[in-house]
């Protein structure tokens, strides 16, 4: 090892290796380095204080950001959306909606049907409306059921924060 | 990492305000005196010890942390390195750049701040007070790589990590440094 790789070494280590040692042992300029390094190592062993309004005000601003940042408007976009179908609002409107429109069809299904001079389509008609029946009388439960188990996770999300 | 540092970090990034305190408390001390002898004068390390913390708060939880020490330090460095560069340009548009800002030096068309001064503490107070004054012979690369390795007591790879650059790099620019400093120092010993 010739002279400069020896003084990289010896930079930032706190024990040598018996090849550079003996290096450093052998060589008056390596020697000085090494114990120039050292002085200056010792010179920068020195305690910092951080301000205390400054240490203070840091720390309450950070505070005010990280509350900021995890408060509940600050969720995820489909957290907020979960739970904003928690509300007792969404459900009512979700049921309004749903009532409006099963009556809107169901009533033009059955003009249609009546408008039609065979009684085999009556039939069909009327099958499909009993069928949609059943159908949202068992989607609704569903999609409650549903909606319970989504906000659920969003809720424990939220509070876990995971 | 101590172990309880990343319990911290995943509890802070959760919100809990207390083991932010305690992430806080335990480094701050270690940011500031960073700050200090990198930025030119107080109010420019203040600055930096603020933007520092502050970015801490936003990246909180975004992405796994192996060594909060180090990331914290690597903010620092970047904030620093970011702010050099926006004084850089406006030196450029103002048609003043050196040399030394081309080698990411520490002229900055003004003269160079001192490091703020602090009292006497104990011996060795005449070196140390040497050493603050030699520091600002430093270029920017030099200093803070300077700092990393023996005032923070980061290990090379670490201050290579923190600065980006391969661990020969680190050593070389260090290597540098201290030929700078045993210079400026040599009437003090």
């Amino acid at each position: 090892m010739n002279c400069r790789e020896v003084r990289e070494e010896v930079i930032g280590r706190s024990q040598l290796s018996p090849a550079i040692r003996q290096h450093i042992d052998g060589c008056e300029d390596c020697r000085a380095f090494y114990a120039d390094v050292q002085d200056i190592q010792a010179a920068c062993d020195e305690p910092a204080e951080t301000p205390a309004f400054l240490r203070e005000h840091t720390l309450a601003r950070c505070a005010e950001l990280l509350r900021a940042k995890t408060a509940p408007g600050k969720a995820p976009v489909w957290q907020r959306w979960c739970r904003a179908l928690d509300s007792p609002r969404f459900v009512a409107s979700a049921a309004i909606a749903g009532i409006a429109i099963l009556i809107t069809v169901t009533a033009v299904q059955i003009a249609g049907a009546q408008d039609d001079a065979s009684a085999i389509p009556l039939k069909l008609t009327i099958f499909q409306v009993l069928a949609q029946n059943i159908f949202t009388a068992l989607f609704l439960p569903a999609l409650l059921l549903f909606r319970g188990r989504l906000t659920g996770t969003a809720t424990r999300t939220m509070r876990t924060g995971e | 990492m101590p172990r309880d540092d990343a319990e911290l970090l995943a509890r802070a990034g959760r919100g809990d305000q207390s083991a932010f305190a305690t992430l806080y408390n335990e480094y701050q001390a270690d940011l500031y005196r960073f700050a200090l002898y990198l930025a030119d004068g107080p109010d420019a390390a203040e600055e930096l010890f603020q933007e520092t913390w502050f970015r801490v708060v936003k990246h909180l939880g975004k992405k796994p942390v192996a060594n909060f020490k180090q990331w914290l330090f690597t903010i620092a460095t970047n904030l620093y390195r970011d702010e050099l560069r926006k004084r850089k340009v406006r030196r450029v548009i103002a048609g003043s750049e050196t040399s030394e800002d081309r080698d990411g030096g520490n002229a900055n068309g003004d003269a160079p701040q001192a490091i703020p001064q602090t009292p006497p503490a104990a011996e060795g107070f005449v070196l140390r007070e040497a050493l603050r004054e030699a520091l600002n012979k430093l270029t920017h690369r030099q200093r803070t790589a300077f700092v990393l390795v023996y005032m923070e007591g980061f290990k090379i790879r670490e201050a290579g990590d923190i600065l980006g650059k391969p661990e020969g790099t680190v050593k070389s620019t260090l290597f540098r440094a201290l030929e700078i400093l045993r210079h400026e120092l040599k009437e003090f010993r």
